[in-house]
């Protein structure tokens, strides 16, 4: 009402000055040439001003001496001289400084000069130049700190890592996506969404996460309307990945080693022969899988409601016949703004994921013996298709064509975000804001497994198996924050923000399955069909949250930084008593820059030292970790088998909460007109009350089985630091940016019971033993195992092999074998020779990223790459055709075979007396450093004019993954890190690597 | 300064200089001395033997420190470099060397000179050599043939003992010694001298008084070392024959043959059965394959000698048994390529012997398909057929050593070629020495177990070798149990582990018969 009262003022002003004024005219659009609605068009130095409508256009009064400044949240404001112009148009540019220098903090945001913590950003932008199914796999050498390890097959989540490892109970750091804590991971998500995403990296930021905070707080914001015209865009991508080819051994070089094992250790070997030579590699695995992605949003709205609304397609083929991942997201944003007290906003994002379980079968292709056909002989077919294959002539492997072609693992979700919200600014200073999220999904996962005989004794399947799961998830989280903006003497700037949450995850589910069904028809697939062995199960889980919250933040001058949050959570996983725990934080910033005895000078653009203290907790435990829980087990009874239960888990009721203290030093710099961006930071990271599972005391009287029992005992510590630069400018035609991002982290165990004892984990088949110790007081996830000392190459170094009084250190040894090193000096190799052997994880991360504009063309490399990590790597076993496998190609002559041939890779032998193999030893341990270019992407725009004059047209071409430079000769560098737990990680288990991703795309922006 | 002091000022100076930069050498140790190390080895000339480990031991001293001592003899693929400063942190001015080192059972030379070499920090050397020579003496003196430790004798009108014993050393024996307290002449030890020879036979027949009564035998031999080795037996004269636990069939002529063997031999003879399944006291059968006419066997009462008791044929009369060792005479199967079933009773000295064909000889598995290709890989119906065989397995079926056939009996298998057992080929070796390690089994290319299997009834002393195969595997038409067949599966996975001491380390043949059940592990010959 009060702004068409003001309307009404200035046209009764303008009848008053008639006489001297005239009519003016014109078009507001934007740097896209759409038209601009509610544009502010006012006379310099007067009240005197109008908006633009729907379309654009405007008319004002004017004299020909005014000037107009033109105005609109986000753009750069404009003024123009009337002169006697009749018509004056305008073309509003983006304020890329606004936009970009807003960051997204936990419940506010905040201005990035502002900051006083530790929090990276990267924008929507950035993420959509790559073609993934998890934006999470764009921050890997993008954001410092963070470490992202990605497994290749389709719809697998990377392994997120924040600055190291401070607790056993997961590492995944905790998303919230427009506000709404998200559990799992953000797969679903279409990356064409996002507006923002900002990795809140220290305790400082993150407490205000509190009770999930200590792996790290990732903020993705969507995107959301903008006023003006709607805007459409659409982007497709589509493209093929290849991954490379371990090169295994023909028949011919498989023979020969196969053979030579036996005559090697005087033994006979039988080998069966056959004139077949089956590329076992080529068949599983296919050269190339298809990717594809395809986008359609439009964005706009007016002074009073805004909208984005987008419609995304994702599809990742697998590199087999059989497995795939898809997504087909919709979201619709909207916000409208009942008046300047009030606005409201809908956010709704339904979703369908579907994919079918990528098989797992590069080991089997390496292993199986390429003296077999894939198919038995034709007149030995069967009805079973599946039974129709051959089994592997000379090792025990199974027929991976057979297990692919078997393969039959379905699933569907569906799921949808609702988020609406509710904001109302009573004053100027203060902002009322509840909003409710709920997020809920529906999955269905069918299985089926046929009924099989290709081996009646050992590669068969006796009934096939069908199952089915049906599972629902819905979690809601309602917020509720009042925030308090104010300055006062033009130099203090107060901003406090109070806030209360509450938060429901819940899970259920029920699974049935049956055996036997009557054949392998697909009709037949049916839980019903099944005609034994009926099973059935279901469970329901809940945990529950409840917060209060608040935040202050005080700058004095935009010099003198502080800011203190505080959280209390109360989670339904701890028990009376110790459900509530509260996590503080506070952190100050001192903005040198802005000294007076730095006044003057051109060099320093920014100079900011932050410090920062906090505490986050952690809560991943079971939900009934409190509990004593009873389970089936039967009992005998005057020999009778009688059905009962026993104690199935022991609770604590002593549990609480498992607390991270974080330390930050950050130091931000710009120079040169903030072309030259350096940024620095040292943390230390330590939990307290780690909650782990240790043996329970038998005294309390359960029995020893089933008896492990969650305490707040553990402790874990990080200690590492980022050092960023980058560096941007433009000359002439030519823009560019070079960003280098460093960083480092070293996790320590500093103790988990307190007793001790070492925790043993990680095994590779065909290894004795656990290959990782977890020490107290040492790294974690350590390779543990004997120190080798070349290959014996003659008699003479074998009998050398002694103690000082002759004791032979390898009894078993002959030339050819590994030389193990007796580190006690016993005269026996012993348990107590093992030591420390490799570290998986890297002494340096390095990012580096380039652009480059010139004219219309565009090109962006990116590069990841990790030094100093050892990997674990299982694939050497394929040098010794263990249990009659397939041996990597070159094996019989790169094996030792005689005095001099080799001093690394020890004789074929089929007993292998020595245990060159079994043994965890260094012989494994290989360099895992890398450098990856994670993408080279060239793009071009059409130049504008003509149709494209107001629309941007751009094609690209991508590579991802296009080359590593690396010493490590398994398949995949990276793909170690991505698999186990943080305490069981950098074992190379030969499985599905990063692929090598080409593609063609285009974006329409119209 | 004058010319002659400046050349002094000058010498000095340079000598301080190299004294400086030696003291840098060799890790900062200094020179105290400069002489050469002292070396006392124990001895210069070692004996030892093939399989044997030797020790080079002395006294070593070094003022300056020693560095490092290396035994070389490149004949023996010895090139031990011990490094004194490695090991203890730093030199040492004495070093009780005592090192050993192990000489391979191939080894087939006689005599190596180990060139000892110790150098101190200042790179003096002092150099020894030992004489090593194969002609050490360790093993004991041994008793290839002696009274068991339980010996009955049956009174008669003279009750006589035929003391029959074998001695035998690898190096060379010495004397024996023999006494039976209360039986002259042995009452006090007598000593019998063996002259040096590595083998030595004793008998003698030795008279007791006809009173039920217990005796022991002492038997002592030792060797030129001086190494010895002691048998006890216990010697009872009764007047009743005893009802024996068993009986063992000798198909062989003398007691050093029935010793022979690593296990087989002589065969074990049961009590007969009646309908019902119980022991016929004193009365036994023994099932025999004839392989040529006119085999002569006897029935022994105890193991390892033809003496006290043993059971041949009455010279008159041959349907009656003899225990007269004045008289009797070897029961000699006449007909051959048939299966003989002897049945005896010690109590009234009768005997039936009867023979049935080949033909009615039921085995476990079908040996008539033996090397032909009836192997069903995949166990799946067939689609792999491969050579059926079986023989001697120690590792895994993958690399068993396949009998032949005899070409008359299908039951009857063998070893072609003989094995060898020592220290390096076919035996495992514990803490309680030597053992054999195999069991019978078929060849399987893939290296499936227990398919066509037999294994022992007892892992040290095998008698006989019962089915342990899994046939249902199979669904070949070929690979159906024998129909009438009983099968006994042995109880324990037991892999027949006889103990071979080392005087018996060398060339065996693997004798197995599937339809008796029976193996035997003889010298080859």
């Amino acid at each position: 009402m009060k702004k068409y009262l003001f309307t009404l003022c200035l046209a009764l002003f303008g009848f008053v000055a008639f006489a001297q004024q005239r009519n003016l005219s014109g078009t507001v659009v934007d740097n896209y040439g759409e038209p601009l609605p509610g544009v502010n068009v006012v006379v310099k130095g007067t009240t005197t001003g109008v908006t633009t409508d729907f379309d654009g256009n405007y008319v004002i009064q004017v004299r020909p001496k005014d000037v107009l400044v033109f105005s609109f949240i986000g753009y750069n404001t404009q003024e123009q001289s009337v002169g006697n112009k009749a018509v004056l148009n305008v073309r509003m540019e983006e304020d890329q400084q606004v936009l970009d220098d807003v960051v997204v903090v936990g419940y506010g945001v905040v201005k990035k000069s502002d900051l006083t913590s530790s929090i990276s950003t990267i924008k929507g932008d950035e993420i959509v130049k790559s073609t993934t199914g998890n934006a999470m796999n764009a921050l890997q050498g993008k954001v410092n700190g963070v470490q992202v390890a990605s497994a290749g097959s389709p719809g697998a989540a990377p392994k997120i890592l924040v600055r190291g490892v401070t607790t056993v109970n997961g590492s995944d750091p905790l998303y919230v996506v427009d506000g709404m804590p998200i559990s799992g991971n953000i797969n679903f998500l279409n990356n064409n969404d996002i507006e923002s995403m900002e990795v809140l990296k220290d305790a400082s930021a993150s407490a205000i996460y509190g009770t999930r905070g200590s792996n790290g707080v990732i903020l993705i914001t969507t995107k959301k309307g903008k006023a003006g015209n709607a805007k459409f865009n659409f982007s497709a991508s589509a493209g093929f990945q290849t991954i490379g080819n371990p090169n295994v051994a023909g028949a011919a070089e498989y023979e020969k080693v196969y053979t030579t094992r036996y005559t090697n250790d005087n033994r006979e070997g039988g080998f069966i022969g056959s004139n077949y030579d089956t590329d076992w590699w080529n068949e599983v695995v296919n050269k190339t899988a298809l990717v594809q992605n395809y986008q359609l949003s439009v964005n706009g709205g007016t002074d009073k409601f805004l909208y984005n609304v987008s419609a995304g397609y994702f599809r990742q083929n697998s590199q087999y016949d059989y497995g795939y991942w898809d997504k087909f997201n919709i979201r619709i944003n909207t916000e409208y703004t009942f008046n300047k007290y009030v606005k409201a906003g809908l956010d709704v994002a339904p979703k369908v994921e579907s994919w079918d379980n990528t098989p797992n079968q590069m080991g089997g292709a390496m292993s199986m013996d390429p003296t077999t056909p894939i198919f038995k002989d034709q007149s030995l077919w069967g009805d079973n298709v599946y039974s129709n294959y051959e089994r592997s002539h000379n090792n025990e492997s199974w027929n991976p064509v057979a297990a692919v072609a078997r393969a039959d693992n379905h699933s569907r979700n569906y799921g949808v975000i609702v988020i609406p919200y509710l904001q109302i600014q009573p004053i100027k200073q203060l902002t009322l804001r509840t909003q409710y999220s709920a997020n809920a999904r529906f999955q269905r996962s069918d299985d089926f497994t046929p009924q099989f005989t290709i081996d009646s004794a050992h590669e068969f399947n006796e009934f096939s198996d069908v199952s089915r799961t049906m599972r629902e998830y819905f979690d809601y989280n309602w917020t509720n924050t009042a925030t308090y903006i104010d300055t006062y003497a033009d130099k203090h700037n107060v901003t406090l923000m109070a806030g209360f949450t509450m938060e429901r995850y819940s899970d259920i589910y029920v699974t049935g399955s049956r055996e036997n069904t009557p054949n392998d028809a697909q009709p037949l697939r049916q839980v019903s069909a099944g005609q034994q062995n009926q099973q059935s199960s279901g469970n329901a889980g809940y945990n529950s949250l409840v917060s209060w919250l608040g935040r202050v933040m005080y700058n004095y001058d935009s010099r003198y930084y502080l800011t203190a949050t505080i959280r209390t959570d109360g989670s339904s996983r701890f028990p009376h008593g110790s459900k509530y725990a509260t996590f503080p934080s506070a952190s100050a910033a001192w903005n040198f820059s802005r000294e007076a005895f730095l006044e003057g000078q051109e060099w320093l653009s920014n100079g900011k030292l932050r410090f920062g203290w906090g505490r986050v907790g952690n809560q991943q435990i079971s939900n009934s970790a409190t509990m004593t829980l009873l389970g089936a087990a039967d009992y005998v009874l005057n020999g009778e088998r009688v059905l009962g239960t026993t104690v199935s888990s022991v609770g604590n009721t002593d549990l609480k909460w498992e607390t991270v203290e974080d330390f930050n030093v950050g130091l931000d710099l710009a120079f040169f007109n903030s072309r030259l961006e350096v940024t620095a930071d040292v943390y230390q990271k330590k939990s307290h009350d780690m909650l782990y599972q240790r043996e329970n005391l038998l005294v309390l009287g359960y029995p020893a089985w089933n008896s492990a029992i969650w305490m707040n005992i553990g402790s874990m510590k990080a200690e590492g630091w980022e050092l960023s630069f980058n560096w941007k400018d433009q000359k002439g035609d030519w823009n560019y940016n070079l960003g280098l991002n460093l960083s480092s982290v070293r996790n320590k165990a500093v103790k988990f019971t307190g007793e001790g004892s070492p925790v043993y984990t990680g095994s590779v088949s065909g290894v004795e033993g656990s290959i990782i110790r977890n020490e107290e007081g040492g790294l974690i996830s350590r390779f543990y195992g004997y120190k080798t000392d070349g290959i014996f190459q003659n008699w003479e170094e074998v009998y050398a092999h002694t103690d000082e009084y002759g004791t032979r250190i390898q009894p078993s040894a002959q030339p050819g074998d590994i030389r193990f090193v007796d580190l006690n000096g016993d005269g026996s190799l012993t348990e107590e020779d093992r030591t420390f052997i490799g570290n998986p994880y890297p002494d340096l991360m390095v990012g580096v990223n380039l652009f480059v504009g010139w004219k219309n063309w565009d090109l962006g490399m990116n590069f990841y790459g990790t030094f100093g990590n050892d990997i674990f790597n299982s694939t050497r076993q394929h040098y010794s055709g263990l249990n009659g496998q397939n041996v990597l190609e070159g094996t019989f002559d790169k094996a030792w075979h005689g005095e001099g041939t080799s001093n690394d890779i020890p004789r074929l032998s089929v007993s292998d007396n020595n245990r060159n193999y079994g043994r965890v030893s260094d012989f494994y341990v290989e360099d895992g450093s890398y450098m990856r270019c994670k993408q080279i992407q060239l793009g071009y725009t059409l130049p504008k004019k003509g149709f494209f004059k107001d629309h941007v047209l751009r094609f690209y071409l991508t590579a991802q993954n296009p080359f590593t430079i690396t010493g490590y000769s398994g398949m995949d560098p990276e793909r170690p890190a991505y698999d186990g737990s943080v305490i069981e990680t950098g074992i190379d288990n030969i499985a599905y690597p990063s692929p090598r991703t080409f593609l063609f795309g285009l974006d329409f922006n119209f | 300064m004058k010319p002659n002091k400046l050349l002094l000022a000058t010498g000095l100076i340079a000598v301080s200089m190299l004294g400086f930069s030696s003291c840098g050498d060799d890790d900062d140790w200094g020179q105290v001395d400069g002489l050469a190390p002292t070396m006392n080895l124990t001895s210069t000339h070692i004996k030892t033997a093939t399989g044997r480990t030797f020790t080079i031991s002395g006294n070593l001293a070094d003022n300056d420190g020693i560095s490092t001592i290396n035994l070389y003899c490149p004949e023996l693929y010895l090139n031990k470099t011990i490094d004194i400063i490695d090991i203890y942190g730093e030199p040492l001015k004495t070093y009780d060397l005592n090192y050993s080192f192990p000489i391979s059972a191939k080894e087939t030379g006689d005599n190596f000179n180990v060139v000892v070499t110790v150098t101190d920090v200042v790179n003096q050397k002092q150099t020894g050599t030992v004489l090593i020579t194969m002609d050490g003496d360790f093993e004991n003196p041994a008793f290839s043939a002696a009274p068991g430790s339980e010996v009955t004798l049956i009174m008669k009108a003279r009750t006589t003992y035929s003391l029959n014993v074998s001695v035998s050393d690898d190096q060379a024996l010495d004397y024996m010694t023999v006494q039976i307290p209360g039986i002259e002449p042995y009452d006090q030890p007598v000593t019998i001298s063996c002259n040096g020879a590595k083998s030595y036979q004793y008998a003698d027949k030795v008279t007791f008084p006809n009173v039920e009564n217990s005796y022991k035998l002492f038997l002592t031999v030792v060797d030129k070392e001086g190494k010895k080795t002691t048998s006890e037996s216990t010697i009872s004269v009764t007047s009743q024959v005893p009802d024996y636990p068993n009986l063992w069939l000798a198909d062989v002529a003398t007691a050093e043959e029935l010793n022979a063997d690593i296990f087989g031999v002589p065969q074990y003879v049961d009590h007969a059965l009646t309908a019902e399944g119980d022991s016929i006291p004193y009365t036994y059968v023994a099932r025999y394959y004839n392989q040529k006419a006119g085999t002569k066997v006897w029935f022994l009462g105890q193991k390892t000698d033809f003496s006290p008791i043993c059971y041949g044929c009455d010279a008159t009369d041959n349907t009656l048994l003899s225990d007269d060792e004045e008289t009797m005479q070897p029961i000699t199967l006449t007909e051959a390529g048939v299966y003989y079933r002897i049945t005896i009773d010690i109590k009234t000295y009768s005997m039936t012997t009867e023979t049935y064909p080949i033909s009615e000889a039921l085995t476990a598995t079908r040996v008539d398909l033996y090397n032909t290709a009836a192997f069903d890989v995949w166990g799946d119906g067939g689609s792999w057929l491969y050579n059926f065989s079986f023989g001697y397995l120690n590792s895994g079926p993958s690399g068993v050593i396949s009998f032949a056939q005899d070409a008359t009996n299908p039951n009857l298998f063998y070893l072609e070629e003989p094995l060898q057992f020592d220290a390096d080929n076919n035996l495992s070796s514990s803490d309680n020495g030597y053992t054999t390690n195999f069991i019978i089994h078929n060849f399987h290319p893939g290296g499936w177990w227990d398919v066509v299997c037999w294994k022992p009834n007892s892992k040290e002393d095998p008698e006989f070798w019962p089915w342990w195969g899994n046939n249902s595997q199979l669904t070949t038409e070929g690979w159906q149990d024998w129909p009438g067949y009983q099968v006994v599966r042995s109880q324990g996975d037991k892999w027949c582990k006889v103990p071979v001491p080392s005087n018996k380390f060398g060339q065996y043949r693997l004798w197995f018969d599937a339809h008796l059940e029976r193996a035997k592990l003889v010298p080859a010959k």
